[in-house]
């Protein structure tokens, strides 16, 4: 069965030979290569080049155009500080103050600051695999734009002192991903990787997801699903058991499951979507490979029945993970059997 | 002798008010309420120990792993930190608030985000919460060298090291404090470590002595080892 089959087949529940893997391999894909971080960032063949070698060493289900948190935020304006082995970070934001966030422009997914970079990519990515595989382009949500381009402490406080400018601010970050996932959708993306981690229950509470957040998601898939119908993908990582019952009301197909929320609640809560995760990120790093094998065949058992799962971990494998714990996370799915 | 129970009943209504105010971030609130019981003769420590402190209790017992939400620590820290802010501009010193409230021992906490992160929020939510405790915090910023951090340990004969990160890229320097200050000779001090990347992990693997779930997770540990 092919890769991009498997998955669209989890994705309505049907049967598939094996649960499908989505890895959450980014940077390290430049590790593999032993490629300096911060050229993987910034060069479009490269990115390309590490993400189909690392799903070539894997045989995983997906690759991967995306490059770091900031990205979207330096192409609207905030400064940019670069290391070379680590994900760069916000130097200087382009907001100081919410209330003039108006002056804010939508960026040119394929003029401005990096954004080009993973346009490339996507395009090289589908070129290259996506007959095989599903092409996965990655998006920051409306909130966490919105923290990269303000400072998380201050938005987080306007929720309270200027709920006015937040909701507009959320606006403008849901426009300006609209347009970038609409240009990913048309370099060839299948799926639409929406990565909100500042939209959890770790940082806001279900009220405020309710009220400000939700509306702009709905918003952002039914654009996406008006522009070619992808695989619309909801990664809010942290704490999600208070708003897991919302989720299906964004619209999107697929949402991830982090490590903090026992995957038995996840399926509860979302009996009717597919869902996806939810190994430790870190065990990659510290476990052994038998940790690893054993974490994910006792997730693989657990949802076996309920079908419409896809392995992975939890979020990002970082960058220091052992290349053998990834082996380890394979192995177990190749012995699965749906 | 009934005028002086009905002072006492207004005042305990008072200062559930500002327990209740701080509890929903309302800042502005706790902080007039706090002016009117000051200009009622009601002593700063008392504000500190049946108001902010207990109303900071209130959310130790309310944020768990599982229901622990920024938005809210957050504003009930603001709300905390002003009403001390205000006590501190009345004419309180911080060495009054650290040893009138009595209940936790006067102990000096390094905080820092360790080298190689720059994230701060999780750093100044704990902050925050260790001040309205009234314990002595001495914060180092973000980017912070383990050996700075070791430094400032000896240098203000700290009892504690609290290292904050986000990422994972930081696990060689938080390893590094512990070995640091053994062979400065520190051994005494304890290391405490969390955020977003070194809350999935161990005590062992990051060679600290405590790894906090969460901010008043962090909290018990320094009681348990204040006391």
């Amino acid at each position: 069965m092919k890769s991009i089959d498997r998955i669209r087949s989890t994705i309505r529940f049907d049967r598939t030979d094996r649960a499908p893997v989505f890895s959450h391999i980014y940077g390290f894909a430049s590790r593999l290569k032993q490629i300096p971080l911060k050229d993987y960032l910034n060069n479009g063949e490269l990115m390309a080049l590490c993400q189909l070698e690392a799903w070539k060493r894997f045989g995983y289900d997906g690759v991967t155009a995306f490059a770091d948190n900031s990205l979207e935020s330096e192409a609207i304006g905030s400064k940019i500080a670069y290391k070379d082995d680590a994900y760069p970070h916000i130097d200087e934001y382009c907001l100081s103050d919410i209330r003039e966030c108006n002056k804010l422009s939508i960026p040119d997914p394929e003029e401005d600051g990096r954004m080009p970079v993973i346009m490339e990519a996507c395009r090289i990515l589908k070129d290259e695999a996506g007959e095989e595989t599903p092409v996965i382009g990655t998006v920051q949500g409306p909130m966490t734009l919105a923290g990269q381009l303000l400072g998380i402490e201050k938005l987080i406080y306007s929720v309270v002192d200027h709920p006015g400018e937040f909701d507009r601010l959320l606006y403008f970050t849901t426009r300006a991903m609209i347009v970038f996932g609409k240009a990913l959708i048309g370099a060839g993306a299948h799926v639409i990787h929406v990565f909100d981690p500042s939209s959890s229950c770790s940082v806001i509470n279900r009220a405020v997801f309710n009220e400000y957040i939700l509306p702009h998601l709905k918003r952002l898939f039914k654009e996406y699903k008006d522009a070619g119908n992808p695989v619309c993908w909801l990664n809010i990582t942290g704490q999600t058991e208070p708003i897991l019952d919302l989720f299906p009301q964004t619209g999107a197909d697929l949402f991830n499951i982090d490590y903090l929320v026992p995957i038995s609640v996840a399926m509860e809560k979302l009996p009717k979507h597919c869902i996806n995760g939810n190994i430790k990120p870190f065990s990659f790093i510290s476990d052994e490979e038998k940790g690893i094998e054993r974490e994910a065949k006792d997730i693989l058992r657990e949802t076996q029945v309920r079908g419409g799962f896809i392995l992975s971990p939890g979020c990002e494998v970082p960058l220091g993970s052992r290349v053998s714990n990834i082996d380890a996370m394979m192995k177990a799915v190749r012995a699965d059997r749906r | 002798m009934k005028l002086s129970r009905h002072h006492k009943q207004e005042e305990k209504m008072t200062l559930e008010r500002i327990r209740q105010a701080i509890i929903a971030g309302e800042n502005q609130e706790a902080v007039a309420i706090a002016e009117a019981l000051i200009s009622k003769g009601i002593r700063p420590e008392e504000i500190i120990i049946d108001g902010v402190t207990k109303a900071m209790e209130y959310l130790n017992q309310k944020c768990t792993i599982q229901e622990f939400c920024l938005l809210e620590l957050m504003l009930a820290g603001r709300a905390a930190m002003d009403v001390i802010d205000f006590l501190y501009s009345e004419g309180m010193t911080k060495d009054e608030i650290s040893h009138d409230t009595g209940l936790y021992p006067r102990k000096k906490i390094i905080l820092g985000t360790i080298k190689g992160d720059i994230h701060e929020l999780g750093k100044n939510i704990v902050s925050m919460v260790l001040k309205s405790y009234g314990y002595q915090v001495i914060d180092m910023g973000k980017d912070v060298n383990p050996e700075d951090l070791v430094m400032a340990a000896i240098t203000e004969q700290a009892d504690i090291i609290g290292i904050s990160s986000l990422l994972t890229t930081t696990l060689l320097h938080v390893r590094d404090v512990k070995r640091i200050a053994a062979d400065k000779g520190l051994h005494a001090v304890k290391i405490i470590a969390g955020g977003a990347a070194l809350q999935q992990s161990s005590a062992e693997f990051l060679n600290v002595d405590y790894v906090a779930d969460t901010v008043f997770d962090g909290l018990q540990y320094i009681r348990s080892v204040s006391s």
